[in-house]
C-alpha cells in the first residue's frame, strides 16, 4: 500500500499482514511513516495505492459506525479520554457503536453492561476504580482506562500509535506487556508503533523496521539483528 | 475512595431543583392574583389585540412608521441613546481603571504576605465594598438615584449605566489581576521594582486587552440596558417609548422599538469589527 | 517561496497597528458623544447637590427595624423566586435551541447551515430585547401577571444561554470526540457521552453566573408592579424616603454577595 501527502510520500510499497493473535511492532525513526501506516489501517485515511483489507473488508469504505468499529480499534497518542466522567463512563463508551441512543443515554442513569466493563477494568489492573474522575487519575491509570475502553469495543484489529510514549520505562514496559498479553490470549491482531526497539524485541512477534516511507526488514523478534536497527536509524539524515 | 465526595458542587446541585421548585410554587402563589388565567384564550385575544394595535390597524390617523420625519425624529433620539452608552462606558472605564489597583490582592498596597499593613488591607476591603456596591445595584436603581441628582438628558442614564458597569468591569479586572501569572511579578519584584512598576509592567500589560474585550462585551449589555434606564425619566429611546406608551400611541410604540433592534444590531456589528481589529 | 523571516514581523506589525486603530476609534467615539451631552444647560438639577448629599449620608443609615425586616425578608425571597423560575424557564427553551445552533447534530452541511441560521437567528432576537423591556410588553399585551414576568426574564436569558452553550459545544476538545466515533457512536451519542460531559463544567459555571445576573434583572422587573426588592426600592424612592430605599438596596447588595459567593465556590468546585 502506499500513501501520499501533496508531493511528500509518507508509505511506499509497504505491505503488512497480521494474522490474528499476533504482536506486530512498527519501528523507526519519526516521519518514517508509522502513524500514516496506522491510519490507514484504522480506515481513517485512504490509501493512494494498494489496498486496506482487515478480515476481508476495507475499513474506509464502511464509514464510521457499528461495522468498523467491530474491525478496527485505535489507541491514539493522547489517549483521547473524556476527562470530567468516570473511568467506568469512559470504559463503557467503547459499546457505543451497539448501542442505540436510548441506552447510552439510560447508561448514565444505570451503567449498562457494567459486568464487562468491570472485568476489562480489573484485566487492564484497575479494579475497583471505575468510580474516580478520570481527570484524577495518572497518566499511566489514564492508559490503561483508554485500553479497557479499546477491550470493550472488541476490534478484531487493535492499533496503537506510540502507547509508551508519555510514560516512564518501568510503566511503559507494564503496558506493553498488557497490550501483547492481551492480543495473544483473545486471538485479536496487535500493530503498535514505538520508538523503543529494545522493547518491542522482547515483547513483540514480529518487527517491520519503516524508513522514509519503506520497509527495511519485516522479520520475527529474534531475527532482527543489530546491524538492521542501525541501519534504521543511522541513515535517517544522509548529512547527521 | 471510589464514592463521589460529597462536596459544595454537589450539594449545589442538589438543592438548586430543591429551590427551584419553591421558587416556582411562591411565583405560583404570590398572592397578586391576575385578572385571568395566564395560559388561557384571553391571553391569546389580548396578544393579538396589542399586535395589531402596535402595527397600527385601527390606528386614527397615519402611523408613526409611515413617516419619514418622524423616522429622523426618532433616529436623533437613538443617537442620543447611542451618545449616552459610550460615555457610560467611558465612566465605567475610568471607574474601573481605578478601583482595581486598590482591589486586587496582588497589587494592592499593604497586601502582600510579608509586609501586609492593616491599612492597606482596610484600604481592599473599602474598593471591594465599592465594587460590590456599584455591581450590586442595577442600572436602573442607580438611573432612579441620578434622575434626582442631574438635570433630565442623557447625564443621568451615562452615569446610571457607567456606576453598575464599572462596577463590574473593575470586578472582572480585580479577578484578572489576581489570576495575572505570577512569574513576571515575582521576577520584577526580586529585581527591586516597586509596585508601581510591577503594576505597569507585569499587570497591566496582560490585563488591557483583556479588559478591553470584556468592556467591548459590556457596551453591547449597556445599549440594551440604555433603554431601561431611560423608562425611569433618564433620557434616550426608554424615555421616548415610555411617554409614547402612556400616550397610548401604539405605532410610535413600534418605531420606537424598531430603532431600539436597529442600535442593538448595529453596536453588536461594530464590537464585532473592534474585536477582530484587537485580536 | 515566502520568506518565514518576512512573514512574522508583518503579522505582528498589523497586530498593533489594530490595537492602534482601536485605541483611536474608541477615543473618536468618546469624543463624538461627549458633544451629545448639553454642557451649556448645566448637568445638575436645581438643588442636585443637596439631593446627592441626602443621598450618599441615607446609605449610611439606613433604616434598620424589625417591622422592616420582614418586608426586606420576604422582597429578598421573591425577588430570588422569580430569578429562579425565569432562569429554569429559560434553561427549558435555551438548551434545546442551544444544541441546535451549535449545528453539532445536523448529518448535511445543508442542514447544518439551515439550523445553525435559524436557531441562531432566533437567539440573536430573544436576547436583543432587554428583559424590562419583555416585562413591559407582556404587560402590556396580557395583562399584569407572575408569568409575565418570568416570562419576561426567560425569553432573553434563553437567547443568552443558548447562544453560550452552542459555542460551548461548538468549541469542545474535538481529540476525545474523534475516539468516540472510532468506538462506532453516533453524533447523538458523541454529543450525551462526548460534547456535553465536556463542556459540563464551564456550562453549569455559567449558570451560576447567570443566577446572579438573574437576580439583578428580577429586582429590576419587579417595577413593573410584580413584587419584590425593586418594587420597594422604587416606592420608598417616590416618598424621598431615601433611609428605607437604602435598606432594600444594601439587602439586595448582600444578596448578590451571598450568590456570589455561592456561584464561585460551585465554579472552584468544578474546577478539574
Amino acid at each position: 500500500m502506499g500513501k501520499r501527502y501533496g508531493a511528500r510520500t509518507a508509505l511506499w510499497n509497504v505491505s503488512i499482514t497480521v494474522a490474528p493473535g499476533e504482536a506486530v511492532a512498527l519501528v523507526g525513526p519519526s516521519g518514517a511513516g508509522k502513524t500514516t501506516a496506522l491510519l490507514l489501517a484504522a480506515g481513517a485515511l485512504a490509501p493512494d495505492a494498494g489496498s486496506v483489507r482487515v478480515g476481508g473488508v476495507d475499513p474506509a469504505r464502511l464509514g464510521p459506525g457499528r461495522e468498523r468499529a467491530s474491525r478496527v480499534g485505535m489507541l491514539a497518542q493522547g489517549l483521547d479520554l473524556v476527562p470530567t466522567l468516570s473511568a467506568l463512563q469512559n470504559v463503557l463508551a467503547g459499546n457505543l457503536g451497539r448501542w442505540s441512543l436510548a441506552r447510552s443515554l439510560l447508561s448514565f442513569l444505570v451503567p449498562q453492561g457494567r459486568p464487562a466493563a468491570e472485568y476489562e477494568l480489573a484485566r487492564v489492573g484497575l479494579a475497583g476504580r471505575g468510580g474516580e474522575r478520570t481527570s484524577r487519575l495518572s497518566g499511566g491509570e489514564r492508559q490503561r482506562v483508554a485500553i479497557a475502553r479499546l477491550l470493550v469495543q472488541q476490534p478484531a484489529l487493535l492499533l496503537a500509535d506510540e502507547p509508551v510514549a508519555s510514560l516512564d520505562p518501568a510503566r511503559g514496559y507494564d503496558v506493553l506487556a498488557l497490550l501483547t498479553g492481551i492480543a495473544r490470549e483473545r486471538g485479536r491482531a496487535l500493530v503498535a508503533s514505538l520508538h523503543d526497539v529494545g522493547a518491542a524485541r522482547a515483547r513483540f512477534d514480529r518487527l517491520i523496521g519503516l524508513r522514509a516511507g519503506q520497509a527495511l526488514f519485516d522479520l520475527p523478534a529474534e531475527q532482527v539483528t543489530d546491524a538492521q536497527v542501525a541501519a534504521l536509524y543511522t541513515l535517517e539524515e544522509p548529512d547527521a | 475512595m471510589s464514592r463521589p465526595r460529597l462536596g459544595i458542587v454537589q450539594v449545589s446541585l442538589a438543592a438548586l431543583p430543591v429551590l427551584t421548585l419553591a421558587a416556582w410554587s411562591g411565583v405560583a402563589f404570590s398572592g397578586q392574583a391576575p385578572a385571568h388565567p395566564f395560559a388561557s384564550a384571553e391571553t391569546l385575544r389580548r396578544l393579538g389585540a396589542f399586535l395589531a394595535d402596535l402595527a397600527g390597524f385601527d390606528a386614527v390617523g397615519p402611523a408613526a412608521f409611515s413617516s419619514v420625519e418622524s423616522w429622523a425624529r426618532t433616529g436623533r433620539i437613538a443617537l442620543d441613546t447611542l451618545a449616552m452608552s459610550i460615555l457610560a462606558m467611558g465612566i465605567a472605564s475610568a471607574l474601573a481603571l481605578a478601583l482595581v489597583p486598590l482591589a486586587a490582592r496582588t497589587v494592592t498596597p499593604g497586601t502582600q504576605a510579608g509586609r501586609a499593613r492593616v491599612g492597606g488591607w482596610a484600604l481592599f476591603g473599602l474598593a471591594r465594598a465599592v465594587l460590590v456596591l456599584l455591581r450590586g445595584v442595577p442600572e436602573l436603581v442607580w438611573a432612579l438615584v441620578a434622575v434626582f441628582v442631574f438635570a433630565p438628558g442623557i447625564v443621568p442614564g451615562a452615569i446610571a449605566l457607567g456606576l453598575h458597569n464599572g462596577g463590574v468591569l473593575g470586578k472582572i479586572g480585580a479577578e484578572l489581576a489576581e489570576d495575572a501569572d505570577p512569574g513576571p511579578v515575582r521576577a520584577l519584584r526580586t529585581a527591586g521594582a516597586g509596585r508601581a512598576q510591577v503594576l505597569a509592567y507585569a499587570i497591566v500589560p496582560g490585563l488591557l486587552p483583556r479588559l478591553l474585550t470584556f468592556a467591548l462585551y459590556r457596551w453591547e449589555v449597556a445599549v440594551r440596558a440604555s433603554v431601561v434606564v431611560g423608562l425611569v425619566g433618564a433620557g434616550g429611546l426608554g424615555l421616548e417609548l415610555r411617554l409614547a406608551m402612556s400616550r397610548f400611541d401604539m405605532t410610535h410604540v413600534a418605531l420606537v422599538l424598531a430603532w431600539y433592534l436597529l442600535l442593538v444590531t448595529a453596536v453588536d456589528t461594530l464590537t464585532g469589527l473592534l474585536r477582530r481589529l484587537a485580536r | 517561496m515566502l520568506s518565514r523571516a518576512g512573514a512574522l514581523p508583518s503579522t505582528l506589525r498589523a497586530r498593533v497597528e489594530g490595537r492602534r486603530a482601536l485605541t483611536l476609534a474608541l477615543t473618536g467615539m468618546l469624543a463624538l458623544s461627549l458633544l451629545a451631552v448639553p454642557w451649556r444647560e448645566g448637568l445638575l438639577h436645581g438643588g442636585g447637590l443637596r439631593a446627592a448629599g441626602e443621598i450618599a449620608l441615607a446609605a449610611l443609615r439606613p433604616e434598620l427595624s424589625w417591622a422592616l425586616a420582614g418586608t426586606v425578608v420576604t422582597a429578598a425571597w421573591r425577588t430570588l423566586a422569580y430569578a429562579l423560575a425565569g432562569l429554569s424557564l429559560a434553561l427549558v427553551l435555551g438548551v434545546p435551541l442551544g444544541v441546535v445552533a451549535s449545528g453539532v447534530l445536523a448529518r448535511t452541511r445543508w442542514a447544518r447551515w439551515c439550523s445553525v441560521g435559524g436557531a441562531r437567528g432566533l437567539l440573536g432576537v430573544l436576547r436583543a430585547v432587554h428583559e424590562l423591556v419583555w416585562a413591559w410588553l407582556l404587560v402590556a399585551a396580557v395583562g399584569l401577571s407572575p408569568w409575565a414576568g418570568v416570562l419576561a426574564l426567560a425569553l432573553p436569558y434563553a437567547g443568552i444561554l443558548g447562544r453560550v452553550l452552542a459555542e460551548l459545544l461548538q468549541d469542545a476538545d474535538e481529540a476525545p470526540l474523534e475516539a468516540l466515533r472510532r468506538a462506532g457512536a453516533s453524533e447523538a451519542q458523541v454529543l450525551a457521552h462526548g460534547r456535553l460531559p465536556l463542556i459540563a463544567a464551564d456550562a453549569v459555571g455559567y449558570i451560576f453566573y447567570r443566577l446572579e445576573c438573574g437576580i439583578r434583572s428580577a429586582a429590576v422587573l419587579s417595577f413593573v408592579g410584580l413584587g419584590g426588592l425593586g418594587f420597594h426600592i422604587q416606592t420608598a424612592l417616590a416618598d424621598l424616603d431615601f433611609a428605607r430605599a437604602w435598606t432594600f438596596v444594601w439587602a439586595m447588595a448582600l444578596l448578590m454577595v451571598a450568590v456570589d459567593a455561592w456561584s464561585s465556590a460551585v465554579r472552584r468546585g468544578l474546577a478539574p
